[in-house]
């Protein structure tokens, strides 16, 4: 902590007198199309040394001012053209700088299909540009993980969510895809204020076809980035002037059509650019199966993205450039047309969003400051689901309103009245289920940076704060009709307090050139600070201090003749801290609802019911804390003779991830057979049944007025009920590997390169919290409810934690025919290891032990341990408590004593005891390696149009993996998709 | 007057010849019943005595040491006798005959054996089942709350039903994975036991059964289920019991209700053997038995988890407790019409062999076909059964009763239908296009 209050002050001692005496210069030119010489208007030109920057006129030209003197690469790029990177030496005003941008197309020899690594950034860090995303076709954002190293390909259809997990795999603890941060233009897609699962954004409803490019930053992030664990996905979408473009995809699955053209809105007759508009359309129909076509998720969104640049009066030498973008989403899954479904049911869920966003960019250059950026951004989404169902009950039900604690009679649906226990006649009839979730993220940022060559050494400093507000705009879980409502409760998001999070952050980027090469330190620290207005959380703050280092130790530019032409190395370290979200802040509440009595039925049918409702939630955990996640990465970039490779390896550790507990508490409640009334004086048709609500008695009244009410003869039960809570797991989930990109240089004679891109992954996590469990809802031995509970540790489960590794290994082949602008690759995907194994750990040793068979639990003394060889284990709860007693027991210690001493005691605890299933339970898993080959082509017509083709798992692998653990084979189709297709034609014009 | 002298003369000759022959005087013998080589010492029991000419057939009737006694000229004999009795809750039909019965002049000196073959019967069987419920009126699923079973009294005795008991048998589905199985063989085929899944049903009160009776028990829902589904079954009567939910605490599935008119006495209770929320009978295919059991014995073997078998998964979830074969007394094994290829067979071959055949949500039930030959030999059916039986499923790939007897047809004629019990559920039973409560 003092080290980190002491940087801030330290830094601005040593660089103050630098920030006062510097001499300044310009740098103008002209930035023209490489073929047609014609100027290339809205061309973005950044100085990368200061980061100061200019926007190119309609004839091309630009202007930078008031820039240092030192050595800087400036950098020029324009939608629809490669980005153009060349170092210059400032030492004095440059003038005419002819910048040359070549079109991107597959006319290029360098044009790239695969992910490419970002070579200047000191974290692993890669981008899938415009022509990649269009190889593949990407219909959903998320397919771009199949780019990453040793990534897989997922089957393509939208009617289920897809989302990011970045250096994790789906099943695992620790919340991985919640803590995986997505931005579409800078703006975050959060899903903290969903009531639903702990898990990240669904991509589902981002348009793919205007995607211009996507970074994904796996290694330590920016401290800009919060409110994350592991991983920032970076969405583009195309900005710039561009002509009408035109896209037709179709698979057996999917079928898209999109619109997109960027129009420039010409000059003011001050000659004031009027700005860039960009606009697109985009719909897409998914399902599920193609057999039945009739269940799709649909997705129709429009964008509107327009952006300027002020650089006139006022903001002449002080350019001004922002954009401000809408982009709206209608769309979700819809079965209503199905005809496979029964008559009027429908399942109808609306994935609507509206994203909006506001950047400025205040180019300052001055000489304590650089840039100022103010950024801001909204996304509402709307995501109401309806159902409607089909019911049939042979007698009267009772629907469930009430949210207090007591008891309740089942009572005819009044018009206007409380209606907390509702009865529903027998019948059929349908009811509209429906839950109204709105979640609304907020996002205003504030970013100054200066940056300044100090000789040789270039630093930039990044100072910045943010506020983001979560909100949920719903009212939850509703019906339509609420006479013919089944049980609900109503809890109505929108009641619920905002979350606001504050967070401060200042970053020193510090670049020293060592010998020939040089070394890239960042360093940064972000304070988070969340309040909850209203909640027993009140205000938490946190801290994130992050790292970065890389030292170029030869640089590829003064080497292109050497065997060895580029080596570097990096290494990272950082923590990251995730909000929670508002089902863990705020979890929906459960009830306990007991059926203490059922009638008999009239001849009608008619059954009166009573219950005794016990909220069971407890909402707030005053105990929670935030969920974290330490990284560290170390990297080696090197160049040899032309073949690139990249390797990495990573540790992450992820403590306090969130999760949610059971507890159980003591209770008593009056409960009245239906044997108490059967057969009394009052005719069954004539009863009216009501109920004490503070004694649970129920009277039986004569609705004629013929007889005497009949107070029914009732017993007591005692019974545990759960209770459920959020949670911080106790011990770590811990997960390692090494990513490795081989680039081989390309095979001139055959225009074919060949890349192998692959990982090692390793997993580990056990669950080490005191968990309770009982089974209360069986019956004792003494037929009374079950009256024990046990105290497990790391849960009731016969294992606690998994460990895996996998390795898993791409080899794709990319043959480029520039002169016929096509490209088709090949990928082979291949799982090399794939290894499980279920845990049942504690920090003390083994968890569970070995029996000879599950009914032999007892013969323990003396086991081998689980993990030699097959065997059944058994897990014992480490201690008990039973209704009479709440104070805790020895489990194992009680158990022997009541073999010999208490049959009922020992039948009942013998029910606490958890036997596995398999005597393989705890064996290893190995998966037998597995293939799948993706085949993609893409021809450009001319400028006018393109086509791409892909056949997924081409050759229609459909073998069977073998399995060490259940030493049995199971069809591959578990792990990769079936053979699918694509095609898609781009028109431009 | 010559001729009447000839002829006085040679009635004179021939009197005198047969007053020469010697006497033969009758001998009184005794048949003793015997079984398995021991003395039968039953009472009351009709034995008859045929010469061998078949011209002379004598009766008598068992003492208290099983034996008759006769009264005969010397000869060649045959003895013969049948019986029926009840014998440990089960129906016996003893029946022998011995065609050596010599019987020599002079005193008998020891009783002649008749040995009797002793053959046993249920007297309690399982009559119908009817479990795969019918389609609502909406037609938008299936209706499967409406579940019976009928247990009948297969003899002219009373049974004493009290401790009848109501179990099934893991897995719930025959084509679910069953882990009792290794390779093709059932694992406690060579055991005493069968692992009794769920929980099992038992009477609170004494019951009893009389001769050609039955009883009907609603498993869940003791109501009139055609209010609301009219291809289903009205089960509120006040003779029928109920499979009640209400004294197991942790069958909390409280949906199934009976009719006030089902009196308290009826409700069944039981125990509850893993965490079911409800008694499980399968839509499509169960392995349901019925059996014998005291109170205490059925306690014991529900909650000695020390005793319990948990082959087919983790404890509370599969525990199975061990029935013992020897109290079965009856049972039918389902296999689902649709699933037949991946069902096994959950009963061992000494209790059944077979399978009958279920398409279920069609209303079908299964119904036990008539012993044909059984209930024609009861003389007070003369006249009574219906034949032409037209309500089984052969014409939709199911099957019907081969005896041709319209049991529940000539019930209502005043009959007495005896029900075919080879403990072979595909030969036992039939598939029959309405419930017989269908009315």
């Amino acid at each position: 902590m003092c080290g980190y209050k002491r940087l801030l002050p330290l830094l601005l001692a040593v660089l103050l007198p630098y920030v006062l005496s510097a001499q300044s210069y310009s740098v103008s030119g002209v930035v023209t199309d490489k073929n047609s010489g014609e100027p290339v208007e809205f061309a973005t030109v950044v100085l990368q040394a200061s980061e100061q920057w200019a926007v190119a006129d309609e004839k091309g030209r630009f202007t930078i001012a008031n820039i240092h003197p030192g050595k800087t690469v400036i950098s020029t790029s324009c939608l629809g053209y490669v980005t153009d990177e060349m170092e210059i030496v400032i030492s004095k005003d440059i003038t005419n700088l002819k910048i040359k941008l070549a079109q991107d197309n597959l006319a290029l020899e360098e044009a790239v299909v695969t992910a490419k690594e970002n070579s200047n950034s000191a974290t692993t860090s890669r981008t899938i540009d415009k022509t990649a995303l269009e190889h593949v076709q990407m219909m959903n954002v998320s397919d771009i993980s199949s780019l990453l190293p040793g990534g897989a390909t997922q089957s393509n259809t939208l009617t289920s969510e897809k989302r990011f997990d970045i250096r994790a795999a789906s099943g695992e603890s620790g919340n991985s895809s919640f803590g995986t941060a997505v931005e579409v233009d800078g703006v975050r897609l959060s899903n903290n204020a969903s009531y639903s699962d702990i898990k990240g954004v669904s991509t589902n409803n981002i348009a793919s076809a205007n995607v211009e490019s996507v970074e994904v930053i796996t290694g330590v992030p920016s401290v800009e980035y919060g409110d994350m664990g592991s991983g920032v996905v970076k969405i583009n979408t195309k900005k710039g002037k561009t002509p009408w473009s035109v896209t037709m995809s179709t698979s057996p699955r999917t079928k898209q059509l999109s619109v997109g053209k960027g129009f420039g809105l010409g000059y003011s007759k001050s000659g004031a650019p009027a700005g860039v508009l960009n606009a697109s359309l985009e719909y897409t129909r998914s399902i599920s199966e193609p057999m039945s076509p009739y269940t799709s998720y649909q997705r129709r969104q429009m964008s509107l993205i327009y952006s300027n640049l002020l650089s006139s009066g006022v903001f002449a030498s002080k350019p001004l450039r922002f954009s401000l973008g809408v982009t709206g989403n209608l769309g979700g899954l819809d079965n209503s047309s199905d005809p496979d479904k029964f008559l009027e049911t429908f399942l109808r869920q609306r994935d609507n969003s509206l994203r909006a966003n506001f950047t400025a960019s205040w180019l300052l250059s001055l000489p304590w400051i650089t840039n100022l950026e103010l950024s801001a951004s909204t996304v509402y989404s709307d995501k109401l689901t309806r159902e409607n169902k089909n019911y049939h009950e042979s007698v009267t039900q009772v629907a469930l309103h009430s949210r207090e604690q007591g008891y309740l009679m089942s009572e005819p649906f009044k018009e206007g009245a409380a209606n907390l226990a509702v009865m529903i006649p027998a019948g059929a009839w349908y009811n509209v289920s429906a839950i109204d979730d709105r979640p609304l993220t907020s996002k205003v940022t504030l970013k100054a940076n200066w940056a300044r060559n100090f000789g040789a050494v270039n630093n930039k400093l990044k100072v910045g704060g943010d506020w983001n507000f979560d909100q949920n705009f719903g009212v939850g879980l509703y019906n339509e009709n609420q006479a013919l409502a089944p049980s609900y409760r109503e809890y109505r998001y929108c009641d619920n307090p905002a979350m606001h999070n504050f967070a401060a952050y200042i970053e020193d980027n510090l670049m020293v050139p060592i010998g020939k090469g040089r070394l890239n330190v960042i360093a940064g620290l972000r304070n988070d600070n969340t309040y909850i207005k209203g909640s027993a959380y009140g205000l938490t703050s946190s801290l994130s201090p992050r790292f970065n280092a890389k030292w170029s130790v030869l640089d590829e530019s003064s080497r292109r003749r050497k065997t060895l032409r580029a080596l570097s190395f990096r290494g990272s370290w950082g923590v990251a801290v995730k909000q929670p979200s508002f089902s863990i802040l705020y979890p929906v509440p459960s009830y306990m609802d007991i059926n203490v009595f059922t009638s008999t039925a009239s001849a009608d049918n008619v059954v009166y019911r009573a219950y005794y409702v016990q909220p069971r939630t407890i909402e707030y955990n005053g105990a929670l804390r935030w969920q974290k996640n330490h990284q560290a990465e170390f990297g080696i970039d090197t160049d040899i003779a032309g073949n690139k490779i990249s390797l990495v390896a990573f540790y992450n550790k992820t403590i306090d991830s969130y999760m949610l507990q059971t507890d159980y508490e003591r209770f008593k409640y009056t409960y009245t057979s239906t044997a108490d009334v059967q057969g009394l004086p009052i005719p069954a048709g004539d009863r009216i049944y009501t109920l004490n609500p503070s004694t649970g008695v129920v009277t039986v009244n004569d609705k004629t007025g013929t007889l005497a009410p009949i107070d029914a003869t009732n017993s007591t039960r005692k019974q545990f009920i759960s209770k459920t809570f959020e949670d911080n797991q106790l011990s770590p989930v811990t997960r390692y590997g090494l990513e490795w990109v081989v680039e081989f240089k390309e095979i001139k004679p055959i225009n074919t390169s060949i890349r192998v891109d692959g990982n090692f992954y390793s997993y580990r996590s056990y669950f080490s919290n005191m968990e309770a469990y009982g089974p209360t809802t069986s019956t004792g031995a003494d037929g009374q409810p079950f009256k024990y509970i046990g105290y497990y540790y790391g849960g009731d489960g016969n294992a606690n934690g998994k460990e895996s590794r996998t390795v898993n290994n791409n080899i794709t082949i990319v043959t480029r025919i520039p002169k016929v602008r096509m490209i088709i690759s090949m990928k082979l995907e291949s799982s090399l290891l794939k290894y499980s194994r279920s845990l049942s750990d504690r920090p003390d040793g083994i968890r569970s032990y070995s029996i000879p068979s599950r009914a032999e639990f007892l013969n323990i003394d003396g086991a081998p341990s689980i993990y030699d060889g097959e065997s059944y284990a058994a897990l014992f709860p480490d201690y008990f408590v039973s209704w009479d007693n709440p104070e805790p027991q020895p489990f194992l210690e009680k158990l022997k004593w009541a073999k010999e001493n208490d049959p009922e005691m020992y039948s009942d605890l013998s029910r606490l005891v958890v036997t596995s299933n398999y005597l393989y339970q705890f064996s290893k898993d190995y998966i037998s390696p597995y293939f799948s080959a993706n085949f993609s082509v893409t021809k450009e017509i001319g400028d006018l149009a393109s086509l791409s083709f892909y056949a997924n798992n081409f050759f229609n692998n459909m073998g069977q993996v073998w399995s060490t653990k259940t030493k049995t084979y199971s069809s591959v189709s578990q792990y990769i998709p079936s053979f699918y297709y694509g095609l898609t034609l781009r028109l431009k014009f | 007057m010559k001729s009447l002298i000839k002829i006085f003369a040679a009635s004179a000759a021939a009197l005198l010849a047969f007053a020469c022959q010697p006497k033969v005087l009758p001998v009184e013998i005794s048949v003793q019943l015997f079984s398995d080589n021991e003395v039968l010492a039953q009472n009351g029991v009709t034995v008859s005595l045929a010469d061998a000419a078949g011209t002379a057939t004598f009766e008598a009737v068992t003492d208290a040491a099983g034996i008759a006694k006769f009264t005969v000229n010397p000869g060649s004999y045959t003895a013969t006798a049948t019986f029926k009795n009840v014998e440990n809750g089960k129906r016996v039909v003893y029946n022998g005959s011995n065609t050596a019965i010599l019987v020599a002049a002079g005193p008998a000196e020891a009783p002649f054996k008749l040995e009797l073959q002793k053959i046993e019967s249920q007297q309690l069987i399982i009559k119908e089942l009817y479990s795969g419920g019918c389609m609502k009126n909406d037609n938008s699923s299936a209706y499967q709350n409406d579940k019976y079973i009928i247990v009948y009294n297969n003899s002219e005795f009373e049974a004493d039903a009290s401790d009848l008991v109501i179990g099934i048998v893991n897995p719930y589905n025959a084509n679910s994975s069953n882990r009792y199985y290794s390779g093709d063989n059932l694992v406690y085929a060579n055991e005493n036991w069968i692992p009794a899944g769920g929980g099992i049903y038992c009477f609170k009160n004494p019951l009893t059964i009389p001769a050609y009776s039955q009883i009907v028990i609603a498993v869940f829902g003791a109501i009139d289920h055609t209010a609301t589904v009219s291809a289903s079954v009205n089960l509120a009567n006040a003779e029928y019991y109920w499979m009640a939910n209400t004294d197991i605490p942790g069958y909390t599935m409280a949906k199934y209700v009976a009719a006030d008119v089902i009196p308290a006495s009826h409700y069944m209770s039981g125990y509850q053997i893993n965490m079911g929320t409800a008694w499980v009978l399968s839509n499509t295919s169960p392995a349901l038995f019925i059996g014998k059991m005291d109170a205490a014995s059925l306690k014991a073997l529900c909650t000695n988890t020390d005793a319990f078998d948990e082959t087919a998964g983790t404890g509370n979830i599969n525990w199975a407790a061990k029935f013992p074969k020897a109290n079965v007394v009856g049972a039918i094994e389902v296999f689902g019409a649709a699933t037949l290829d991946a069902s096994h067979y959950r009963f061992p071959s000494d209790i059944n062999t077979g399978y009958a055949k279920l398409t279920n949500q069609k209303g079908y039930s299964l119904y036990r076909n008539v012993d044909k030959e059984a209930t024609e030999a009861l003389p007070e059916n003369a006249g009574k059964l219906v034949y032409n039986y037209a309500l089984g499923t052969q014409d939709v790939d199911g099957s019907t009763d081969p005896s041709g007897i319209d049991a529940e047809a000539s019930i209502a004629a005043g009959a007495h239908i005896v029900y075919l019990q080879t403990n072979d559920s595909s030969k036992d039973f039939h598939q029959r296009k309405l419930a017989s409560l269908k009315k």
